[in-house]
């Protein structure tokens, strides 16, 4: 911070000096700025001192804390000067602001102090205590003494559900959470209540708040009114917790995490910034669903290997135990939320013909046309998806499956305001103004769903439909398109057949022109309709709207524009989102090829071997439930494979069945790289080692290859083409060199000295085993990073990842504004070379057998669509005790008038009966009813399927319920929900427990490693 | 997403036809339907006294707005009233020129008379007390408004009699006529007396909200 | 042609029963916005607007033809135009010791009428509303009677007069609050939202009520425009002697012999409006102090009574012009006490926004009431004058709390004997002064 020179210090913060960048002269010195910035983000960007409340780099200005006082001078002649708040105030060139004047100065602290006079006084029992971003302004302003005498203002607090804890009385009334809640992520049950200093934020009544971003209050908040309960109840400081740069393991985005432990156990994520992907913002299901990590459901011995010794386990026990499989031929089943170096050394170890991305057929032909989208246009991220100017959402609920991705989307849609604003001048920056000008005011947001979305309230329009329904109205898009632009079929495709309803072709002749003129069309679409026919016809559209013919269109649509402009716009503008379902499904795609096998081919491998005697000895499954197998396919599956090994972390139906189980490290403890939506092969870090024999899952595979695939690995001598590893760096090279396509050069470790995971505040490290031993133990070992587990070493922003965030005078995540290079992504991105390897092998195939199926329906068989809720659709974190108390119980939503013929009310309970394609039994049970108006009477949504199920378009009949079996079902939901709270109960007993009596583990390696 | 459960009832079976015309009418002047919010506020509370949270999710629900953000504007307006108040609501002028011509003598008279502080309802259901930034009467002060009608130049005595007047008045049917300031037909029309039935639906249905601010 | 009057806005007010339209017209009523209408464009109107000097009479003074001119204008068929623009009638009045416009609502409601449809003509505005306040129910059934009449005579509706300019007039009556009278939070209460001020920039006049260009303007400042159609800028300008042009409503109350409303030249001195008018102090009573124009005025003396009450010299005096309703302080009350009640106020029509206002308001209040309940120290006047400052222009989201400052902050200088007095008996000295 000595470092005044402006272009060194722009430099330093990774940000180019460029044209958009012009002088502010702060205390007579001369800094750069960003034009486009306000003078406090402006202020902030050099790393100087201002504080400040109610801004947020994301929310921009409203000019409502008034914390940001400086003092601006109209030349170096002005002494007096006069105070304006900084986040009001635009920068110009040459523009001199002072931020020590005395007069600003007292008054940022007269702020403070009027602030504090209902601010209560309890630091020492707040959550927020040593984060606190109010603690750390009132420090800087200088504010130490009380004056105030009179009585403190108090207020009823908010029971707002199990994640996120209400104590109003510590509010300052910076109105930045309901900024963020309502206007930023378009809650709508929060809001902001009464007038003058009795100013409330809150629900309208008590109740769980119903917003997927409402973890971020936590965040946003800069005092202790929002604290995250999971992490209060089993408490420690933040200068206490352990951290480590992670990636989020609950959907595809890939959002940057950090993630804290304690005494073994970790105790909370934060969001981590990236300014390339998640910003400040994460979802609910990436904050709070880190909990599986602590559950009782957790793997933590291995079964089907014999122990020499009581105490552990070692190499020889493992060999022992895998030796006799030397030369059989395995399966091996990958996972979408297993690492890229997982699934890539399975594949190393079972062979590219015996490898299975854990996927169904259907989700094969699904992957092999997101693969050819992937290769054709890359996939934006979240700052570009915030640019665009239109938006096609197409049977995929984003809201639910990968909520940051709808945030972006949000945020998209006030291009339309932004714009207009900007004609008069407005900035950006200038939240209360933009919407003051903008309205509603929004840019077009088409929607083709199943079932409504929480997008609806912005939607332009939109159409609820069936995958099919969906599928044939894109078809009829892209076939008006060409008939527009004069593209000829390629590949003589057959016109779109059939009538087209009313309503869809208005949808179609609204949504045409403006796709045309859009200069930053983008499409989103996801797994959940599971119809390659629908990824296929947007793949088609995307063709179309890159074609010359289109862009031809589009450069003569803007005939005012500048002629350069116009040669400019031959750049392709529509970018396209496919949205996979779990963290890794995109470094499946990527090791997918020719051979890579379906499930239901590994099936009818292992049965049909008995008779062709090709034989398969086993099956190898890695990290994965496969939610898609049925009961009986997966009774198949165990019966025909002769031996189950089974890596995991968490029990799944297939942990029981497994011969041999290895306890497998999950993203907490583990090394690995997650392959985002994108293709960016994002590193996450060990938080803290895990306790033996928990290992990384490619640890475990190492020691598999070792023994059964190299048995001379102990005795003999080692073959040349097995090698043993010991961290990911070594795992990375061995790969590469194995004939994989390994995406990218594994990392240099910045090894002179190592970054600490610890905070340089971090107490009683040397007391934390007094009750075991007095003698300081050695500091665990890190092989595979640059992070030490330690307090000792250098900074955490040493490392673009950081573990933690934090810079001097800032204790709270605000402290990312004050650090330089702020976010910058160094993830190396993968190109998805060769698609058409694996879209030969699995080529959009007819569903013939579907069609008949669903048109034999009679009237009372309707079409079920997929409808979860974000805490519903993720294996993971579904198993996590505070989302099971969330989960409504089964849930149909059907159309009112179809209710009404049925003569149905809302919350009525009926009994369903359905089934998924290629399924023989259908599933029965009982669910609660709910209406929607303009849902279509053949549409039912719901929220049968199990978490990480994709469904596609189910078959579902109802009938009137018979009241024993709604009171048995009742009985159920009851003993659901006491036993969830129950599992809660337990769990915090046994985690305050094990803080008594930490298990520490010297070096992060393999077995024996002490 | 406007699910239909079972938790919100449906506005078109709570509010009435009057109630829903007038707030279609608001409703229609306006780029918005929101921007009726406040009209629609007051129309349901001229009908049935208070807005209770039945009546607010109504409203919300009939103007397509989240029933919170209507809570927003509810609670920051002081003449609509988020709790049950009495058949009268008196506003005493607390602002400068009564304050310099002696209101508070007035306030005592009232407050003794009644047996009630600011914020409180008589055991009877007939007065609640509040106060009242500036009412425009300061050449007549002390000044207080009950119902419609202002009361100008107050004393402690002439205060009390007029309470007692309003008391003994509102059992007889025809006396609210006599108590606007104008006989017209149009104020009639707004002064319907309000029917108890409104209000003890009210009283069943809905509690008042649970925010509760405290302030001493 | 009816002779010109010397107190045009006043000289139709009947508060026992306004004019109907009829009667309206009969007095020379709608001759100023038929020839608007009928015969000068819309920029001569603005000219004739601006050439009379008019300046704005909710508070601040500011100029009516300027205001209007930043209002963008657009050719017919310009791609940019907005769908439409807003004319917003600001009725809101609140101000304590304020009740001029509550004369114009209820004695002459047509002469609002006939000047909203000059001034939404001259900017272009379709769409025009009355925000007026709640209390004023009076003035509610009156307007909405003459609106009602105007859009049956057709001065209100499609093509008013034959012309092809089309009005559409709305009473909307508020649900209370002062901020509401601060011309954007008045925006955010007309679109049903609650009514914090909003930043400027944008200013309305380029995006204001619903995102479209909108004029807001104080009752008595339209209610001059009818006669300045009619008798002509020069006429207006002559009508006062003074520097600022036209007349003013001024007021006076507290405890003086006959408090009320008095339409004068503009620049009438403090002693006519108090005395001349308000026939002085009650009997036994002596003046003190007194705020010239509303309750976020500085206090001004005795030794004032002969400033002008115009904008420049009651500025110079070391106040406001304000709504130019007098507050008189006799000294059988309280300084202190009436200084609360003001804070009190301020404190309790806090939008809750910004937080000095919002937390320095009550501060001032708590300490206020200390000394009040002679419990203050001589501390508490350092807290109070830096309290002054921390709430002071340029520090607020708008002009509330300085607004609030102006009569605590003038009488800590003018009567500091008063709060020393206070700290030092432990009571205070004025306690049964009534």
């Amino acid at each position: 911070m000595a470092d005044i020179d402006p272009k060194k210090s722009a430099e330093k913060n990774g940000r180019q000096v460029s044209e958009n960048q012009l002088t502010v002269y702060i205390d007579d010195q001369p800094y750069q700025v960003d034009k486009n910035d306000n003078l406090l983000a402006g202020v902030l960007a050099n790393q100087l001192n201002l504080p400040y409340f109610c801004w947020h780099p994301s929310m921009g200005s409203v000019g409502a804390c008034r914390q940001c006082a400086v003092t601006q001078y109209q030349d170096e002649n002005d002494s007096r000067g006069r105070i304006v708040m900084a986040c009001m105030t635009p920068v110009s060139d040459g523009m001199r602001i002072g931020l020590q004047e005395q007069h600003a100065s007292e008054f940022r602290e007269q702020v403070i102090a009027a602030m504090m006079t209902n601010h209560p006084h309890d630091c020492p029992v707040c959550a927020e205590g040593g984060e606190c971003h109010l603690q750390d302004m009132t420090v800087m302003t200088g504010h130490s003494a009380r004056h105030y005498s009179g009585k403190k203002r108090t207020f009823t607090n908010q029971y707002l559900g199990e994640l996120v804890g209400h104590e109003m009385n510590r509010c300052i009334t910076c109105y930045r959470c309901v900024r963020f809640y309502k206007d930023y992520a378009g809650g709508k049950d929060f809001d902001v209540y009464g007038s003058k200093n009795q100013v409330y934020f809150g629900r309208q009544t008590d109740g769980v708040l119903e917003s997927e971003f409402s973890g971020n209050l936590v965040e946003v908040c800069p005092t202790g009114v929002f604290t995250n309960k999971l992490f209060s109840a089993h408490f420690t400081r933040k200068w206490d917790l352990q951290s480590a740069p992670s990636v989020c393991s609950h959907c595809a985005v890939g959002c940057n995490t950090s993630i804290g432990e304690r005494y073994g156990a970790v105790r909370r994520v934060v969001n981590r910034y990236n300014e390339q992907l998640n910003g400040y913002f994460l979802c609910d299901r990436g904050r709070f669903g880190i909990g599986f990590v602590n559950g009782e459901q957790r793997i933590r011995k291995v079964s089907g290997i014999r122990q020499q010794s009581a105490e552990k386990l070692t190499k020889l026990d493992v060999a022992k135990a895998l030796v006799h499989f030397k030369g059989q031929k395995f399966i091996g089943i990958g996972s979408g939320r297993a690492s890229l170096e997982a699934n890539a050394y399975l594949k190393k170890l079972v062979g590219s013909d015996g490898f299975c991305a854990g996927l169904t057929g259907r989700q094969m032909a699904l992957a092999a046309q997101h693969k050819l989208a992937l290769h054709r246009y890359p996939a934006p991220g979240i700052p570009e998806i915030e640019q665009s100017d239109l938006v096609l959402v197409i049977g995929e609920d984003i809201t639910q499956t990968s909520p940051r991705i709808a945030l972006a989307v949000r945020q998209a849609l006030r291009n339309a305001g932004l714009a207009k604003a900007a004609t008069i001048g407005i900035a950006s920056w200038h939240d209360s103004a933009v919407r003051t000008v903008g309205g509603k005011l929004f840019s077009p947001l088409f929607s083709l769903q199943g079932m409504p979305t929480k997008l609806d309230d912005v939607c332009q329009q939109k159409l609820l439909l069936s995958p099919r329904e969906t599928e044939h109205t894109l078809e009829v898009l892209n076939q008006q398109l060409r008939l527009l632009l004069g593209i000829t079929s390629e590949q003589g495709k057959a016109s779109a057949k059939g009538d087209i309803s009313a309503d869809r072709k208005a949808f179609i002749s609204e949504l045409i022109p403006m796709l045309l003129r859009a200069k930053n069309p983008l499409i989103i679409s996801g797994w959940s309709h599971e119809s390659a026919a629908v990824f296929a016809a947007i793949n088609e559209l995307m063709e179309i709207l890159h074609s010359d013919a289109c862009m031809g269109h589009q450069a003569g649509v803007g005939q005012e524009e500048k002629q350069d402009e116009a040669t400019a716009d031959k750049q392709p503008r529509a970018k396209l989102v496919l949205l996979p379902p779990q963290s890794n499904t995109t470094g499946l795609l990527h090791l997918s090829d020719a051979q890579t096998l379906s499930l239901e081919q590994v099936l009818s491998r292992l049965t049909k071997e008995q008779q062709t005697g090709d034989i398969v000895d086993g099956v190898i499954i890695l990290e994965n439930e496969l939610p898609a197998l049925s009961e009986q396919q997966a009774a198949l599956l165990r019966e025909q494979a002769e031996t189950l090994i089974v890596v995991d972390h968490s029990q799944t139906p297939f942990t029981e069945m497994a011969d041999i189980l290895m306890p497998a490290a999950p993203v907490s403890e583990g090394d690995g790289h997650f392959v985002n939506y994108q293709g960016l092969c994002q590193r996450y870090y060990q938080v803290h080692a895990s306790v033996l024999p928990v290992l990384d899952s490619w640890r475990w595979l190492n020691l598999i290859e070792s023994s059964i695939f190299n048995a001379g690995a102990y005795g003999g001598q080692k073959p040349q083409q097995f090698k043993e590893v010991h961290s990911l760096t070594e795992l990375d090279l061995y790969l590469s060199e194995q004939g994989i396509e390994w995406p990218f050069d594994s990392k240099e470790l910045h090894r002179e000295k190592q970054i600490a995971r610890q905070s340089h505040r971090a107490s009683g490290r040397t007391a934390q085993m007094a009750n075991i031993s007095v003698h300081e133990t050695k500091t665990t070992q890190s092989p595979s990073s640059e992070f030490g587990f330690s307090m000792e070493g250098l900074a955490a922003d040493a490392a673009p990842d950081r573990p933690f965030s934090w810079a001097p005078g800032w204790n709270s995540n605000q402290s990312v504004n004050m650090l330089p290079g702020q976010g910058a992504d160094t993830s190396p991105k993968l190109d998805f070379a060769n698609p058409n390897v694996l879209l030969e092998s699995w080529p959009l195939v007819t569903e013939v057998e579907d069609e008949t199926a669903l048109s034999s329906q009679d009237k009372h068989s309707l079409t079920f669509i997929d409808h979860r809720q974000w805490f519903q659709n993720e294996w993971q974190s579904s198993v996590n005790p505070e989302f099971r108390m969330l989960c409504p119980g089964n849930q149909l939503i059907v159309a009112s008038d179809y209710a009404r013929e049925q003569s149905w009310q809302p919350g009525d309970y009926v009994a369903f009966s359905f089934s998924l394609p290629g399924e023989e039994h259908a599933r029965q049970g009982i669910a609660r009813l709910l209406c929607h108006d303009e849902l279509p009477a053949h549409l039912v949504a719901g929220n049968l399927l199990a978490p990480g199920r994709s469904s596609g378009e189910g078959v579902i009949r109802l009938s009137p319920a018979q009241a024993s079996d709604i009171t048995l079902y009742q009985q159920a939901e009851q003993e659901r929900l006491a036993q969830a709270k129950a599992d809660k109960t337990a769990l915090l007993e046994r985690l305050k427990r094990a803080d008594q009596t930490i298990p520490i583990r010297m070096v992060a390696g393999g077995l024996e490693d002490v | 997403m406007q699910i239909i459960n079972t938790i919100t009832p449906d506005y078109r079976s709570y509010l009435s036809k009057e109630e829903m015309a007038a707030i279609e009418h608001e409703a229609s002047i306006m780029e918005t339907r929101e921007a009726a919010g406040i009209e629609a506020l007051k129309v349901v509370q001229k009908h049935r006294g208070w807005i209770s949270d039945d009546s607010l999710y109504a409203i919300a629900q009939m103007l397509n707005m989240s029933a919170a953000e209507l809570e927003g504007v509810a609670t920051f307006y002081n003449l609509i009233y988020r709790q049950k108040v009495g058949r009268y609501v008196i506003h005493i002028c607390n602002s400068i020129s009564c304050h310099l011509s002696g209101y508070q003598q007035v306030l005592q008279a009232i407050k003794a008379h009644l047996g009630i502080d600011y914020g409180q309802t008589t055991a009877d259901g007939m007065f609640t007390l509040l106060s009242n930034a500036c009412l425009g009467g300061c050449d007549k002060a002390p000044v207080m408004m009950i119902g419609e009608r202002h009361y100008e130049y107050l004393t402690p005595e002439k205060a009390v009699e007029i309470l007692e007047k309003i008391a003994a008045g509102a059992s007889t049917e025809n006396y609210l006529s006599s108590f606007l300031n104008e006989g017209d037909a149009a104020a009639d029309r707004e002064n319907k007396p309000r029917s108890r039935d409104y209000l003890d639906d009210d009283d069943v249905a809905g509690e008042i909200s649970e925010m509760e601010l405290s302030d001493d | 042609m009816i002779k010109a009057p010397d107190k045009p806005l006043t000289s139709l007010v009947n508060l026992e029963q306004p004019l109907s339209i009829e009667g309206y017209i009969e007095a020379g009523g709608y001759q100023g916005a038929e020839k608007a209408l009928h015969h000068l464009s819309r920029a001569e109107v603005l000219t004739l607007v601006e050439d009379s000097t008019l300046k704005g009479r909710g508070g601040a003074g500011f100029p009516t033809g300027m205001k209007w001119k930043c209002v963008p204008m657009y050719e017919p068929g310009d791609v940019n135009a907005p769908e439409c623009k807003y004319l917003v009638c600001n009725a809101d009045e609140m101000e304590p010791g304020t009740f001029k416009d509550r004369v114009l609502l209820e004695g002459v409601p047509h002469q609002l009428i006939e000047a909203m449809i000059i001034a939404a003509y001259t900017i272009g505005a379709e769409k025009a509303y009355i925000f007026l306040r709640g209390e004023y129910h009076l003035a509610a059934r009156r307007l909405q009677q003459a609106i009602d009449e105007a859009y049956r005579s057709n001065w209100l509706g499609e093509n008013i007069q034959g012309t092809d300019i089309h009005l559409d007039l709305y009473l909307h009556s508020s649900a209370g609050r002062y901020i509401c009278g601060e011309e954007t939070a008045l925006i955010n209460a007309l679109e049903g939202k609650r009514a914090n001020p909003r930043a400027k920039p944008p200013f309305p006049q380029f995006s204001g009520l619903f995102g479209k260009p909108t004029v807001v303007n104080n009752v008595e400042t339209l209610s001059n425009l009818p006669h300045i159609l009619k008798h002509g800028a020069d006429w207006f300008k002559g009508l006062s002697p003074d520097s600022d042009a036209g007349t003013k409503i001024y007021a006076a109350c507290g405890r003086v012999k006959t408090p009320g409303t008095w339409e004068l030249p503009m620049g009438a001195t403090i002693r006519e409006v108090l005395y001349d008018h308000g026939g002085g102090m009650l009997d036994g009573l002596k003046l003190k102090g007194l705020l010239p124009g509303g309750a976020s005025t500085d206090f001004l003396l005795p030794e004032h009574l002969d400033t002008p009450m115009d904008f420049a010299s009651i500025a110079k005096a070391g106040s406001r012009l304000g709504t130019g309703g007098l507050i008189v302080l006799d000294d059988h009350n309280c300084p202190v006490s009436m200084v609360l009640n003001l804070l009190q106020f301020f404190a309790q029509e806090s939008c809750g926004w910004c937080t000095p206002c919002r937390d320095g308001t009550p501060w001032a209040v708590e300490v206020l009431s200390r000394i009040e309940q002679g419990q203050g120290s001589l501390d508490d006047l350092d807290t109070l004058a830096k309290l002054c400052d921390f709430m002071w222009l340029g520090k607020t989201h708008c002009a509330l709390a300085p607004g609030a400052v102006e009569p605590l902050k003038s009488a800590l200088k003018y009567f500091h004997d008063d709060f020393e007095q206070h700290i030092e008996q432990g009571c205070c000295p004025y306690q049964g002064g009534h």
